[in-house]
């Protein structure tokens, strides 16, 4: 009777903690079309839904058939990622990625709903290559809470399948409506800090700028730097970077300007002002000069005088 | 038997049934189309509460976009233009008259185009300090903070590390937020403990706010020194946690590390720089 009741009321509790974990951050997978044909172009968004956890870092891989689809494109804008570890597809076969959303996330909140809905971690523009059967989803997805610890939390995904037909031969325009206007965007990067330190550990110890902007729009396409002695840029001499970008002018004497440009082509530039200015009393030269210029004188007026 | 068997199971640590505040969001967007009309000026606005006097920040995407004092009453609210469409991540947090920092409530907003956005109940967790990170036997420990006037807070002090324990103490608030708790340090026994506080307001409660270790011994150590610097994962050892320390540790990110290089960047003790690293590092993620 008794080990009747102890079974019981263990068969209670491992319901109840069981119970207490079910809660699962699912990966939605939802495309912008429903119908595929071989030559169409359609955008698939990856979003979380944190499903009342509490998480602040994911990775994961997109998984597709890759006999059927090829990857056009990757848009980070508008997205929950606070920091990329890696953003998927930098490479045709990388197709893992990372990311961190400091202080956590539970998902979007919006005047248009009540409570947290799901957010977009990046979205993917797929060409269809031939007819069959395929799908797209997210396999090996890990979140982890907002805890300090680490803990890795239940991660699901859900798969997007599509059967491929023949291309349509109705239309000339189909290619374009389906996938999410990115064209539209007229917005710059919004405003972002560029911040400068040095540690043993990385580049040999030397001085490097740290910087990480963020786009509503298209997303972040890629950054340029320039350095200059004297304040202002021009046009041209720009050099593509990333961060985090080693100084060149390790004195920190001269300015660094940092721009970030979206896929649009849109550009917010920040700079990053000289920390240690070279004052003209310095200058060797020019001490050297004023030397010369002295005997010079001097000379002139002793021919003068005779 | 089962009874007793659930309540060991289960944490209860106060009688009251709170819920917890869920910041809200409403909107007013331009109508499009027609003639005439004027158009609205869009921005978003923040209200809340915080403590009596305390000075409000307000980020987005980790860069400083308002600083505001909280009225007598410990309410806040404020206007900020020029914030684009889309989303952002917002975090809010409050200093209180004698300098103490707030955790901070994160949030996720999908802001319209063209509208005043409206984001309310953002309730900021208690401020909390403990007067000296040592204790020894019997000696008396400071616990106070700052919160909304004459409302009720339920302290916490967790022990960490050995037999995991929980008390739990309900005190208000006085008419200037402030409150205090000064229990005897016989009560927790000996080791490590966190102290935090959440307060209730308007029948919802604050998430429990940042939290103070200290230590009770039978011996004090001399060299204990009072500093919120030195996470692990502050790398570059400026007492923040930004994206300097984030790129210093993605230079190891699935590197090879040496027995050094593990002890200062591999944060979990695995053996190697992961996500999982990096997850610890955004729970420490500190503001500008």
């Amino acid at each position: 009777m008794i080990k009747n009741v102890l079974k019981i009321c263990v068969g209670v509790i491992v319901f109840v903690i069981s119970s207490v974990s079910v809660f699962a951050v699912n990966v939605e997978v939802v495309a912008t079309k429903n119908d595929f044909f071989v030559g169409d172009k359609f955008e698939v968004y990856f979003k979380v839904n944190a499903q009342g956890e509490n998480i602040n870092a994911m990775n994961g891989y997109v998984d597709f058939s890759s006999d059927i689809l090829s990857v056009e494109e990757v848009r980070t804008g508008n997205s929950i990622v606070g920091k990329w570890i890696r953003k998927p597809f930098l490479t045709e076969t990388q197709n893992s990625f990372a990311y961190i959303i400091p202080n956590g996330y539970r998902g979007v909140l919006s005047p248009y709903y009540g409570g947290y809905k799901s957010g977009k971690m990046f979205s993917v523009v797929f060409s269809v290559k031939k007819t069959g059967s395929g799908y797209v989803k997210i396999s090996n997805g890990e979140a982890y809470l907002n805890d300090g610890k680490a803990t890795k939390t239940k991660t699901t995904s859900g798969v997007l399948y599509l059967n491929v037909s023949a291309a349509e031969v109705f239309s000339e325009n189909f290619f374009e409506y389906e996938i999410s206007s990115g064209s539209a965007d007229v917005l710059s990067p919004d405003e972002f800090d560029v911040l400068i330190s040095k540690d043993e550990d990385i580049f040999e110890g030397k001085w490097f700028l740290a910087f990480d902007a963020k786009d509503n729009g298209a997303g972040i396409d890629h950054y340029e730097v320039y350095e200059s002695g004297s304040k202002g840029y021009s046009t041209s001499g720009w050099a593509v970077t990333e961060s985090p970008y080693v100084v060149e002018d390790q004195n920190l004497s001269s300015y660094v300007y940092v721009k970030a440009v979206d896929e649009n082509g849109n550009e917010t530039i920040k700079t990053f002002e000289p920390s240690n200015i070279e004052v003209w009393y310095n200058y060797f030269s020019f001490w050297g000069a004023i030397f010369l210029g002295l005997i010079v004188v001097a000379v002139i007026i002793k021919k003068v005088r005779i | 038997m089962c009874a007793v068997l659930f309540a060991f199971f289960s944490v209860p640590v106060f009688a009251d049934v709170i819920l917890d505040a869920v910041v809200s969001v409403s909107a007013t967007v331009e109508e499009t189309g027609g003639g005439g009309g004027g158009s609205i000026t869009p921005y978003v606005k923040f209200s809340g509460y915080a403590y009596p006097g305390a000075t409000v920040y307000i980020e987005s995407d980790s860069k400083n976009i308002g600083i505001l004092n909280a009225n007598s009453d410990g309410l806040f609210s404020y206007n900020i233009y020029n914030i684009t469409s889309g989303i952002h991540d917002f975090s809010i947090y409050a200093k209180d008259i004698k300098g103490n920092f707030s955790n901070s409530v994160s949030f996720l907003v999908d802001v319209p185009v063209e509208s005043i956005t409206n984001i309310f109940n953002v309730f900021i967790p208690p401020t909390v300090v403990v007067d000296k990170l040592q204790y020894g036997v019997g000696e008396k420990i400071k616990i106070s903070g700052y919160a909304m006037p004459g409302v009720p807070i339920y302290v916490e002090i967790k022990s960490s590390g050995g037999v995991f324990k929980t008390f739990s103490k309900k005190i208000f608030s006085g008419g200037d937020g402030y409150f205090e708790y000064i229990p005897t340090s016989d009560l927790f026994g000996y080791g490590l403990f966190s102290v935090s506080v959440k307060s209730l307001y308007g029948g919802f409660s604050s998430s429990f706010g940042t939290s103070f270790d200290f230590q009770i011994m039978k011996k004090i150590s001399l060299s204990a020194t009072s500093s919120r610097c030195g996470q692990k994962v502050d790398l570059n050892k400026d007492c923040k946690v930004n994206i300097i320390d984030f790129f210093i540790e993605f230079r190891w990110y699935k590197k090879t590390l040496t027995e050094v290089q593990k002890k200062r960047f591999d944060f979990n003790n695995d053996g190697r720089v992961d996500i999982s690293d990096f997850s610890i590092m955004a729970f420490y993620w500190t503001r500008e």
